[in-house]
Protein backbone atom coordinates (compact mmCIF):
# COMPACT_ATOMS: atom_id res chain seq x y z
CA UNK A 1 0.00 0.00 0.00
CA UNK A 2 1.41 3.38 -0.96
CA UNK A 3 1.97 6.07 1.66
CA UNK A 4 -0.78 8.69 1.93
CA UNK A 5 -0.07 11.91 0.04
CA UNK A 6 0.26 15.00 2.21
CA UNK A 7 -2.13 17.92 1.55
CA UNK A 8 0.64 20.10 0.12
CA UNK A 9 1.79 17.39 -2.27
CA UNK A 10 -1.82 16.75 -3.30
CA UNK A 11 -2.26 20.39 -4.32
CA UNK A 12 1.10 20.31 -6.11
CA UNK A 13 0.09 17.24 -8.12
CA UNK A 14 -3.28 18.81 -8.91
CA UNK A 15 -1.45 21.82 -10.33
CA UNK A 16 0.69 19.49 -12.46
CA UNK A 17 -2.50 18.01 -13.86
CA UNK A 18 -3.95 21.47 -14.53
CA UNK A 19 -4.14 23.30 -17.81
CA UNK A 20 -1.56 25.99 -17.16
CA UNK A 21 1.21 23.50 -16.46
CA UNK A 22 0.21 21.03 -19.16
CA UNK A 23 -0.26 23.69 -21.83
CA UNK A 24 3.30 24.92 -21.24
CA UNK A 25 4.61 21.36 -21.18
CA UNK A 26 2.83 20.52 -24.45
CA UNK A 27 4.39 23.60 -26.03
CA UNK A 28 7.85 22.40 -24.95
CA UNK A 29 8.39 25.30 -22.54
CA UNK A 30 8.99 23.06 -19.54
CA UNK A 31 8.74 19.47 -18.35
CA UNK A 32 8.54 17.59 -15.09
CA UNK A 33 11.63 15.47 -14.46
CA UNK A 34 10.98 13.97 -11.04
CA UNK A 35 9.14 14.44 -7.76
CA UNK A 36 10.53 13.25 -4.41
CA UNK A 37 8.38 15.27 -2.04
CA UNK A 38 8.96 17.98 -0.92
CA UNK A 39 11.40 18.32 -3.82
CA UNK A 40 10.57 18.46 -7.52
CA UNK A 41 12.85 18.81 -10.52
CA UNK A 42 11.82 20.47 -13.79
CA UNK A 43 13.51 21.31 -17.06
CA UNK A 44 12.91 24.72 -18.68
CA UNK A 45 13.67 25.26 -22.37
CA UNK A 46 15.68 28.36 -23.38
CA UNK A 47 15.68 30.28 -26.65
CA UNK A 48 18.77 28.46 -27.92
CA UNK A 49 17.31 25.03 -27.16
CA UNK A 50 19.33 24.54 -23.96
CA UNK A 51 17.42 22.99 -21.09
CA UNK A 52 17.96 24.35 -17.57
CA UNK A 53 17.12 22.13 -14.65
CA UNK A 54 15.46 23.61 -11.58
CA UNK A 55 15.18 21.81 -8.27
CA UNK A 56 12.33 23.11 -6.11
CA UNK A 57 11.73 22.74 -2.40
CA UNK A 58 7.96 22.91 -2.02
CA UNK A 59 7.11 22.45 1.67
CA UNK A 60 3.70 23.87 2.60
CA UNK A 61 2.80 24.30 -1.09
CA UNK A 62 1.11 26.45 -2.31
CA UNK A 63 0.49 28.62 0.76
CA UNK A 64 4.25 29.10 1.13
CA UNK A 65 6.15 29.89 -2.07
CA UNK A 66 8.69 27.31 -3.22
CA UNK A 67 12.38 28.04 -3.57
CA UNK A 68 14.45 26.78 -6.48
CA UNK A 69 18.04 26.53 -7.62
CA UNK A 70 19.62 25.58 -10.92
CA UNK A 71 20.12 21.84 -11.20
CA UNK A 72 22.26 19.62 -13.42
CA UNK A 73 19.83 17.09 -14.87
CA UNK A 74 22.61 14.71 -15.95
CA UNK A 75 24.61 14.74 -12.72
CA UNK A 76 21.57 15.16 -10.43
CA UNK A 77 23.46 17.85 -8.54
CA UNK A 78 23.58 21.66 -8.35
CA UNK A 79 24.52 23.12 -11.74
CA UNK A 80 28.14 24.25 -12.11
CA UNK A 81 28.33 28.03 -12.38
CA UNK A 82 29.97 27.92 -15.83
CA UNK A 83 26.77 26.28 -17.13
CA UNK A 84 24.45 28.99 -15.74
CA UNK A 85 22.55 31.30 -18.12
CA UNK A 86 24.48 34.37 -19.25
CA UNK A 87 23.16 37.83 -20.04
CA UNK A 88 23.84 41.52 -19.62
CA UNK A 89 20.96 42.92 -17.61
CA UNK A 90 18.09 40.92 -16.08
CA UNK A 91 19.68 37.47 -16.44
CA UNK A 92 22.78 37.98 -14.25
CA UNK A 93 20.60 39.53 -11.55
CA UNK A 94 18.17 36.61 -11.45
CA UNK A 95 20.84 33.89 -11.86
CA UNK A 96 23.41 35.18 -9.43
CA UNK A 97 25.77 32.59 -7.88
CA UNK A 98 26.72 35.15 -5.23
CA UNK A 99 23.15 35.33 -3.91
CA UNK A 100 22.65 32.79 -1.09
CA UNK A 101 25.60 30.84 -2.52
CA UNK A 102 23.58 30.14 -5.64
CA UNK A 103 20.98 28.14 -3.71
CA UNK A 104 18.02 30.08 -5.11
CA UNK A 105 17.06 32.44 -7.90
CA UNK A 106 16.88 36.16 -7.19
CA UNK A 107 13.23 36.48 -8.13
CA UNK A 108 10.10 37.75 -6.34
CA UNK A 109 8.39 34.35 -6.80
CA UNK A 110 11.08 32.62 -4.73
CA UNK A 111 10.42 31.96 -1.04
CA UNK A 112 13.92 32.83 0.15
CA UNK A 113 14.55 35.77 -2.15
CA UNK A 114 11.28 37.56 -1.36
CA UNK A 115 12.29 37.71 2.33
CA UNK A 116 13.47 41.21 3.15
CA UNK A 117 12.20 42.56 -0.18
CA UNK A 118 8.80 43.97 0.77
CA UNK A 119 9.29 46.58 -1.98
CA UNK A 120 8.99 43.83 -4.61
CA UNK A 121 5.27 43.45 -3.86
CA UNK A 122 4.80 46.98 -5.20
CA UNK A 123 7.51 47.01 -7.84
CA UNK A 124 7.01 43.57 -9.36
CA UNK A 125 3.48 42.35 -8.51
CA UNK A 126 3.31 40.17 -11.62
CA UNK A 127 6.41 38.27 -10.49
CA UNK A 128 5.31 37.62 -6.91
CA UNK A 129 4.27 34.03 -6.11
CA UNK A 130 0.60 33.36 -6.83
CA UNK A 131 -0.67 30.29 -4.96
CA UNK A 132 -3.71 30.06 -7.23
CA UNK A 133 -1.51 29.54 -10.28
CA UNK A 134 1.20 27.61 -8.48
CA UNK A 135 4.32 26.05 -9.94
CA UNK A 136 3.49 27.08 -13.53
CA UNK A 137 3.93 30.70 -12.46
CA UNK A 138 7.53 30.20 -11.27
CA UNK A 139 8.32 28.14 -14.38
CA UNK A 140 6.83 30.84 -16.59
CA UNK A 141 8.97 33.55 -14.96
CA UNK A 142 12.12 31.51 -15.59
CA UNK A 143 11.04 30.58 -19.13
CA UNK A 144 10.38 34.24 -19.94
CA UNK A 145 13.88 35.14 -18.75
CA UNK A 146 15.75 32.49 -20.75
CA UNK A 147 13.68 33.38 -23.81
CA UNK A 148 14.23 37.14 -23.53
CA UNK A 149 16.59 39.19 -25.66
CA UNK A 150 18.84 39.49 -22.59
CA UNK A 151 19.58 35.75 -22.65
CA UNK A 152 23.00 34.98 -24.10
CA UNK A 153 23.36 31.22 -23.79
CA UNK A 154 25.34 29.36 -21.16
CA UNK A 155 28.17 31.21 -19.43
CA UNK A 156 30.95 28.96 -20.74
CA UNK A 157 29.44 28.28 -24.17
CA UNK B 1 -7.05 4.12 -29.45
CA UNK B 2 -4.78 6.84 -28.18
CA UNK B 3 -6.29 9.69 -26.20
CA UNK B 4 -5.70 13.22 -27.46
CA UNK B 5 -5.36 16.16 -25.08
CA UNK B 6 -7.69 19.04 -25.79
CA UNK B 7 -6.88 22.37 -24.12
CA UNK B 8 -10.03 24.45 -23.89
CA UNK B 9 -10.12 28.11 -22.93
CA UNK B 10 -13.10 30.40 -22.73
CA UNK B 11 -14.67 33.34 -21.00
CA UNK B 12 -15.59 32.26 -17.47
CA UNK B 13 -13.21 29.31 -17.32
CA UNK B 14 -10.74 29.95 -14.51
CA UNK B 15 -7.99 27.79 -15.96
CA UNK B 16 -7.20 26.07 -19.21
CA UNK B 17 -9.45 23.00 -19.14
CA UNK B 18 -7.74 19.75 -20.08
CA UNK B 19 -10.08 17.27 -21.76
CA UNK B 20 -9.36 13.83 -23.14
CA UNK B 21 -10.66 13.06 -26.62
CA UNK B 22 -10.77 10.10 -28.96
CA UNK B 23 -9.59 10.88 -32.49
CA UNK B 24 -13.12 10.50 -33.88
CA UNK B 25 -14.89 12.58 -31.23
CA UNK B 26 -16.70 15.67 -32.45
CA UNK B 27 -16.04 19.05 -30.88
CA UNK B 28 -19.59 19.06 -29.53
CA UNK B 29 -18.87 15.84 -27.65
CA UNK B 30 -15.64 17.26 -26.24
CA UNK B 31 -17.06 20.60 -25.17
CA UNK B 32 -20.00 18.90 -23.48
CA UNK B 33 -17.50 17.50 -20.96
CA UNK B 34 -16.54 21.00 -19.78
CA UNK B 35 -18.49 22.86 -17.14
CA UNK B 36 -19.53 25.83 -19.25
CA UNK B 37 -21.95 28.52 -18.21
CA UNK B 38 -24.47 30.22 -20.45
CA UNK B 39 -26.76 28.99 -23.21
CA UNK B 40 -25.31 26.35 -25.50
CA UNK B 41 -26.85 28.00 -28.56
CA UNK B 42 -24.81 31.17 -28.01
CA UNK B 43 -21.46 29.37 -27.94
CA UNK B 44 -18.97 29.72 -30.75
CA UNK B 45 -15.96 27.42 -31.11
CA UNK B 46 -12.59 28.55 -32.42
CA UNK B 47 -9.23 26.95 -33.12
CA UNK B 48 -6.35 28.75 -31.45
CA UNK B 49 -5.18 31.78 -33.40
CA UNK B 50 -7.55 31.04 -36.30
CA UNK B 51 -10.15 33.62 -37.30
CA UNK B 52 -13.76 32.50 -37.60
CA UNK B 53 -15.79 29.91 -35.69
CA UNK B 54 -15.78 26.23 -36.64
CA UNK B 55 -18.65 23.77 -36.81
CA UNK B 56 -19.06 21.77 -33.61
CA UNK B 57 -19.58 18.65 -35.73
CA UNK B 58 -15.94 18.83 -36.79
CA UNK B 59 -13.92 15.75 -35.80
CA UNK B 60 -10.87 16.08 -33.55
CA UNK B 61 -8.39 14.15 -35.71
CA UNK B 62 -9.29 16.20 -38.79
CA UNK B 63 -8.31 19.41 -37.03
CA UNK B 64 -4.79 18.18 -36.20
CA UNK B 65 -1.77 17.98 -38.51
CA UNK B 66 -1.73 14.81 -40.63
CA UNK B 67 0.41 12.19 -38.89
CA UNK B 68 3.18 10.58 -40.94
CA UNK B 69 1.93 7.28 -39.61
CA UNK B 70 -0.23 6.05 -36.77
CA UNK B 71 -2.39 8.23 -34.60
CA UNK B 72 -2.74 12.02 -34.79
CA UNK B 73 -0.72 13.91 -32.25
CA UNK B 74 -2.27 16.57 -30.04
CA UNK B 75 -2.88 18.71 -28.29
CA UNK B 76 -5.83 20.40 -29.90
CA UNK B 77 -6.20 23.96 -28.64
CA UNK B 78 -9.76 25.31 -28.64
CA UNK B 79 -11.62 28.37 -27.49
CA UNK B 80 -15.30 28.71 -26.66
CA UNK B 81 -16.77 32.21 -26.80
CA UNK B 82 -19.88 34.24 -27.39
CA UNK B 83 -17.90 37.00 -29.13
CA UNK B 84 -16.91 36.56 -32.80
CA UNK B 85 -14.12 39.08 -32.37
CA UNK B 86 -12.40 40.93 -29.56
CA UNK B 87 -11.56 44.60 -30.00
CA UNK B 88 -8.00 45.00 -28.71
CA UNK B 89 -6.56 48.37 -27.73
CA UNK B 90 -2.90 48.81 -26.80
CA UNK B 91 -1.22 51.93 -25.39
CA UNK B 92 2.49 52.58 -25.62
CA UNK B 93 4.52 55.76 -25.12
CA UNK B 94 1.49 58.02 -25.43
CA UNK B 95 0.29 56.32 -28.61
CA UNK B 96 -2.63 53.97 -29.05
CA UNK B 97 -3.38 51.22 -31.53
CA UNK B 98 -6.50 49.14 -32.07
CA UNK B 99 -7.28 45.97 -33.97
CA UNK B 100 -9.85 43.19 -33.96
CA UNK B 101 -8.64 39.70 -33.18
CA UNK B 102 -10.27 36.33 -32.96
CA UNK B 103 -11.10 35.52 -29.30
CA UNK B 104 -8.77 32.53 -29.66
CA UNK B 105 -5.77 34.75 -30.39
CA UNK B 106 -3.05 34.17 -27.83
CA UNK B 107 -1.55 36.98 -25.79
CA UNK B 108 1.72 36.30 -27.60
CA UNK B 109 0.01 36.73 -30.99
CA UNK B 110 -1.34 40.13 -29.89
CA UNK B 111 1.96 41.15 -28.31
CA UNK B 112 3.84 40.42 -31.54
CA UNK B 113 1.38 42.50 -33.54
CA UNK B 114 1.77 45.35 -31.05
CA UNK B 115 5.58 45.43 -30.95
CA UNK B 116 6.17 44.75 -34.65
CA UNK B 117 3.25 46.14 -36.63
CA UNK B 118 1.66 48.73 -34.37
CA UNK B 119 4.63 50.35 -32.64
CA UNK B 120 7.57 49.17 -34.79
CA UNK B 121 9.97 48.36 -31.96
CA UNK B 122 13.46 47.12 -32.88
CA UNK B 123 13.75 43.34 -32.32
CA UNK B 124 15.78 43.62 -29.12
CA UNK B 125 13.34 46.08 -27.56
CA UNK B 126 10.38 44.11 -28.85
CA UNK B 127 11.47 41.05 -26.90
CA UNK B 128 11.68 43.11 -23.70
CA UNK B 129 8.07 44.35 -23.72
CA UNK B 130 4.95 42.52 -22.56
CA UNK B 131 1.22 43.20 -22.39
CA UNK B 132 -0.36 44.31 -19.12
CA UNK B 133 -4.12 44.67 -18.73
CA UNK B 134 -4.91 48.35 -18.31
CA UNK B 135 -5.64 49.41 -14.75
CA UNK B 136 -4.13 46.24 -13.29
CA UNK B 137 -0.74 44.64 -12.71
CA UNK B 138 -1.83 41.48 -14.57
CA UNK B 139 0.49 40.31 -17.33
CA UNK B 140 -1.21 37.26 -18.81
CA UNK B 141 0.95 34.34 -19.92
CA UNK B 142 1.76 34.01 -23.60
CA UNK B 143 -0.61 31.08 -24.23
CA UNK B 144 -3.70 32.74 -22.72
CA UNK B 145 -6.50 33.45 -25.23
CA UNK B 146 -7.59 37.08 -25.22
CA UNK B 147 -11.24 36.02 -25.20
CA UNK B 148 -10.75 34.84 -21.62
CA UNK B 149 -9.72 38.34 -20.54
CA UNK B 150 -12.84 40.28 -21.51
CA UNK B 151 -15.07 41.60 -18.74
CA UNK B 152 -18.85 41.20 -18.54
CA UNK B 153 -20.65 41.50 -21.85
CA UNK B 154 -17.92 43.52 -23.57
CA UNK B 155 -16.03 41.93 -26.47
CA UNK B 156 -13.02 44.13 -25.85
CA UNK B 157 -9.79 44.27 -23.89
CA UNK B 158 -7.27 47.08 -23.34
CA UNK B 159 -3.58 46.62 -22.64
CA UNK B 160 -0.52 48.70 -21.93
CA UNK B 161 2.71 47.59 -23.58
CA UNK B 162 5.23 47.73 -20.74
CA UNK B 163 8.95 46.95 -20.42
CA UNK B 164 10.20 43.95 -18.47
CA UNK B 165 11.89 45.41 -15.43
CA UNK B 166 15.12 44.44 -13.71
CA UNK B 167 14.62 42.77 -10.35
CA UNK B 168 17.05 44.35 -7.92
CA UNK B 169 17.28 46.00 -4.54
Amino acid sequence: MSAPVSPDEAVFRAHLAGGRFRSGAAAGRWRLVAVAWPHAVFGVRAADGAEYGLRFECSDYPRTPPTAGLWDLELNAPLAVNKWPAGRDRIPLAFNPGWKNGACLYLPCDRISIEGHANWYQQHPSLVWDPAIGIAHYLRVVHDLVNSSDYGGRRAA
Amino acid sequence: MKSIDVFLQGHGLADIAVLAAKPDDTLAEIVSKANLLGPKEARLLFLEDIDGPIDDHAVVEELLPLPTDGEPIGPLRLHVARCRHVEVAVRFNGEAAKRRFTPSATVERVRRWAVRRAFHLPPRDAAEHVLQIQGTSIRPDRDVHIGTLTQGQACAIAFDLVPCQRVEG
